[in-house]
Order: C-alpha cells, then sequence, then structure tokens
C-alpha cells in the first residue's frame, strides 16, 4: 500500500483538526456575524482552547479512550442502529 | 425567524456545475448544505437558526461545552473533508458564519481575483502536517556528551573545590538545556528546508505542549506543506526515512493529511 493511503486512513486526533480548523482557514470578513470566525480565533485558542483541550486529554487519559474520527462514525452507527432509524449519514 | 449562514468552504463554479453536492447534513445536524453560486465562486453553505447559533451562544459553548465543541469541530472537519475530496476547495474556518446571503455575497464578490488566485494556487496540490517530536531526555544524554562546550565545562568543574562544584554543576544543567533546544532547533529547521524542497511552500506553525497533545514527548516542530499530488508519496517518503534514521536518538515524526488547504488560501 503507498505510504499516502496507509496515512490517510489513520485516525486523526481531535487536537490536529482543532490545530487546523481553529489556528488557520480563511475568515473573509465582510459583515461576518461571529468574531469567532475571525480575529479572536487567536484568543480563543490560546486561552481557552487549550484549556479545554487539556481537560479533554485527562479526560480521555482517565478513560483510556481515545477519540478519532472513526469511533465517532462507529457510535453514531450504533445509535443510528439502536433507534431503527435510516443512516441519514451515508450518501 | 432570521437564519444565518455557515460558510464550510469556496469552490469554483465550473466544478461545482459539474459534480453535483452530494446529500450532507448542515451544523444544526437537521438541514442540508447547498450551493449558491456568484460568478465564477460557489459557496457551499448551511443555515443556522439566528437565535439558537447567536455569537454569544456559539462562545459560551465553545468555552463551557467541551463536547459540544468536540462534535461540532468534527462536523466541520469531516464535512470539509468530504468537500475537498470531490472539488478543489477552499476551506474556511471553523465557525464562518455570515447574517445573511447578502452579505456573504458581497464578502465573496469583493475578494473575487484574490480567491481565483488561490484556486489556481492550490489546484493539483495537497496540504500535509508535519509534527515532529522529541524525547528530551534521550536527547539530552547526546548533547551532553558530545559537545565540546559541555566537555571542557565539565572538565573545569572536576579541578573545583566540592561547595563550588554544586553550583557550577547547577550551571551547567541549564547550560545543557540551552544547548539542547539549540540542536532541536537546529536538527528540525534542517529537515524543515529540507521537506521544503519537495513543497511548493511549507509553512512553520506553533507547537503545542505536551499538556494538550496528550504526548510524553515534546513538540519540537510543527509544519505544514502544500505539496504537488505527483511529489506526496516521494515527501513522505522521506519523512518515513527520517524516521527510521533518527528513531534510535529519540525522534519521532507524524504527518497527516491531505488536509484541505487551510493554510495556504489566504486572501490578506
Amino acid at each position: 500500500m503507498p505510504l499516502k493511503e496507509s496515512i490517510e486512513n489513520k485516525d486523526i486526533a481531535l487536537i490536529d483538526i482543532l490545530d487546523v480548523i481553529l489556528d488557520k482557514g480563511v475568515a473573509i470578513k465582510a459583515d461576518l456575524v461571529i468574531s469567532i470566525a475571525g480575529v479572536d480565533l487567536v484568543y480563543l485558542d490560546l486561552r481557552v482552547l487549550i484549556a479545554s483541550v487539556e481537560s479533554l486529554v485527562q479526560a480521555q487519559q482517565e478513560s483510556g479512550k481515545t477519540i478519532s474520527s472513526e469511533q465517532f462514525d462507529k457510535q453514531r452507527e450504533e445509535l443510528t442502529d439502536a433507534t431503527g432509524q435510516p443512516n441519514k449519514w451515508e450518501n | 425567524m432570521d437564519r444565518l449562514i455557515y460558510l464550510y468552504g469556496l469552490a469554483q463554479t465550473e466544478e461545482a456545475a459539474s459534480q453535483p453536492l452530494p446529500s450532507l447534513k448542515g451544523f444544526d445536524g437537521i438541514e442540508d448544505l447547498y450551493t449558491v453560486s456568484m460568478g465564477k465562486i460557489t459557496a457551499i453553505i448551511c443555515s443556522l437558526d439566528a437565535e439558537e447559533y447567536s455569537e454569544e451562544k456559539i462562545k459560551d459553548r465553545v468555552n463551557n461545552d467541551m463536547e459540544w465543541l468536540q462534535e461540532k469541530a468534527f462536523h466541520h472537519h469531516e464535512t470539509v473533508m468530504k468537500l475537498a475530496k470531490i472539488y478543489t476547495l477552499i476551506p474556511l474556518k471553523f465557525c464562518t458564519l455570515y447574517k445573511n446571503q447578502d452579505s456573504l455575497k458581497t464578502a465573496i464578490q469583493s475578494n473575487e481575483a484574490k480567491m481565483l488566485g488561490t484556486f489556481a494556487f492550490i489546484t493539483g496540490n495537497e496540504e500535509w502536517n508535519v509534527k515532529i517530536y522529541c524525547d528530551d531526555e534521550r536527547l539530552k544524554k547526546q548533547v551532553s556528551e558530545n559537545n565540546p562546550t559541555i566537555e571542557a565545562k565539565r572538565a573545569e568543574i572536576s579541578q573545583l573545590s566540592r561547595g563550588k562544584q554544586f553550583f557550577e554543576k547547577k550551571k551547567l544543567d541549564k547550560i545543557v538545556e540551552s544547548e539542547l533546544e539549540e540542536e532541536k532547533n537546529k536538527v528540525s529547521e534542517k529537515i524543515h528546508s529540507h521537506l521544503s524542497k519537495f513543497a511548493i511552500q511549507g509553512n512553520v506553525k506553533r507547537t503545542w505542549s505536551s499538556d494538550v497533545t496528550g504526548k510524553q514527548e515534546d513538540m519540537t516542530w510543527n509544519s505544514v506543506y502544500l505539496i504537488s499530488k505527483l511529489k506526496v508519496e516521494k515527501f513522505l517518503e522521506q519523512i518515513q526515512q527520517y524516521e527510521k534514521d533518527m528513531k534510535e536518538t529519540g525522534w519521532q515524526f507524524q504527518a497527516s493529511g491531505p488536509w484541505p488547504a487551510y493554510h495556504f488560501s489566504s486572501f490578506s
């Protein structure tokens, strides 16, 4: 298997996602309502986010669980199965 | 009832017209995503209740409801990832919300030229993230054993009286620490400049403390690269090579991707 494929299919940690979607990404500012999308983010990820991620990492370590996108999907599937509803997440 | 617009990403209208948007649930988990085209650019959005997703309420949840943030961050990530697989996509930050479609249109139209430039820049390329971790203790040992400055200092200390040795050793520890930092930076910078050769652009990001990463090893380097799809495999092979060569000395490499081009879609 090419390296790319094996890396692509790896679980991504929440911190990696937040590192990207909060720290970077464009905000085209004209008439935005939410300043989270703008400048305030710098403060958000420095003060608040780190604190929240810390507590989350701690919670994870205590419960011995890791949070992954895959697990998230699995939980969602289980929920869907349990409720007997059609899976709305499938394309 | 007022509706806000949550913007996930921007695609080129030409691509959006030939590839229909799959059915995807929006930020509130109820309504579907849809597209709005403005000339050459198509925005991929969903609507949200203005009351429930007001700036204040979102801020409050981000600050106080970690589960909510986690769920929504995953939602944003997964949605944008899916879109980036279909279209050449300019991804937007988490919680980019507009008052209404008109304000979104104004924002897009006034930045159109730069956006088209960004599309040209990212087409055919992928964003990859590389984090380098280091086992400080292991590296410290090597640094303190193979560093001429430290060697000389140590020889000097051994000639001193016991009482003086104590304080001088403390000083030496500090020197070792700073030499360690220097060594880590030097090695990481060299790797970064080497990896940048595979890339169209490489940017250095801030590192995170081990409280945040939950890893024992210290994050020494965090960087992103925009790489031509044709060169990605070579780039990753190089990282694998580093991993093999440097594992014994306490270095770890973590590559992730391909990411939507978050770091290479700046308009400013």
